[in-house]
């Protein structure tokens, strides 16, 4: 049996109801393509700020990384490379776009927007896990201000 | 039947353009489904973290406000400039960020019904490079707000 990845398509040749995606299209993904790699740079040095001072806070804590900091350690460790994923599958799907348009080459193309779903499966989780921590906070909170009978 | 002699046939279509195939057009779809989703928890997300931030930071202003001296406001005084730049910053972030992602919760919205209404496909696409452009500018917003924390620490 002949197995092919369902992801990558082997070739191309369009069918009789499929049509060029014409010069308005191929400007709005030229625009597309250039901000999406501004944004995976931001992304990235996002990231790179985060664990700056991510390793700061560890440092400056006078019981360090040594004990009781192992759960913010992972908690750190999963973020970074949380949104260190959203800069890779967005800058990827800058490059991937820029290529299909420069070469015309279709499979860059739809790879790039492959990548695009990959970032926004990834997006829905971080924004997820963001709601959820946000409401743990809001949570923290009113517990303290009712203990300081605030409320 | 007439058929038009200029239209070519699937055989002579060249294949060297970019095509809007119906593999194309159900990874936009796909991904406009997803992206709706996102938009919709990324909004949620961003309300709730803004109203956190203008809660702690007004917060932190009565508490620590400085009644000691004279009533008169200084831009150059003490750390008053720093106070200013960093709230317009924070005011922008929420601004790009917002604007970004309701974009892009329009862009995804319309790109959902591209396989059936032109119209939709071209504002969609339109919409999504509008996405990034805002939400670049949020984070470069958020850059230079980190730097001048950083400067300002080391001051």
């Amino acid at each position: 049996m002949d197995l092919t990845t369902l992801d990558e398509p082997i070739d191309f040749t369009p069918s009789e109801n499929e049509r060029p995606a014409g010069e308005w299209m191929e400007g709005y993904w030229d625009k597309t393509a250039y901000w999406a790699r501004n944004l995976a740079f931001g992304v990235f040095f996002f990231t790179a700020w985060m664990f700056v001072t991510y390793v700061w806070f560890l440092v400056k804590q006078e019981s360090g990384i040594r004990t009781g900091n192992v759960v913010y350690l992972i908690q750190g460790a999963v973020s970074e490379l949380m949104i260190a994923g959203l800069g890779y599958f967005m800058y990827w799907f800058g490059v991937q776009l820029r290529r299909a348009l420069q070469n015309r080459d279709q499979l860059q193309l739809e790879a790039a927007f492959l990548k695009l779903r990959s970032f926004l499966i990834l997006g829905l989780l971080v924004a997820a896990i963001w709601c959820v921590l946000l409401v743990m906070q809001y949570y923290r909170i009113y517990f303290m201000l009712k203990s300081y009978n605030q409320l | 039947m007439k058929t038009d002699e200029t239209t070519p046939t699937p055989s002579e279509k060249s294949t060297s353009g970019l095509w809007l195939t119906s593999r194309m057009m159900d990874l936009l779809a796909a991904n406009a489904r997803i992206g709706v989703h996102a938009t919709i928890l990324a909004t949620i997300a961003g309300l709730l973290a803004v109203i956190l931030s203008v809660a702690t930071m007004w917060w932190v202003w009565t508490q620590y406000a400085d009644t000691s001296e004279s009533e008169a406001f200084y831009l150059l005084e003490g750390d008053n400039l720093y106070k200013v730049v960093q709230f317009l910053l924070t005011f922008s972030m929420f601004f790009t960020y917002f604007k970004g992602v309701l974009t892009g919760f329009r862009a995804f919205k319309q790109l959902k019904r591209s396989a059936e209404d032109d119209e939709a496909l071209l504002e969609g696409s339109e919409r999504l490079w509008k996405t990034l452009y805002w939400l670049t500018l949020w984070i470069a917003i958020y850059a230079v707000s980190a730097i001048l924390e950083y400067i300002s620490l080391g001051n």
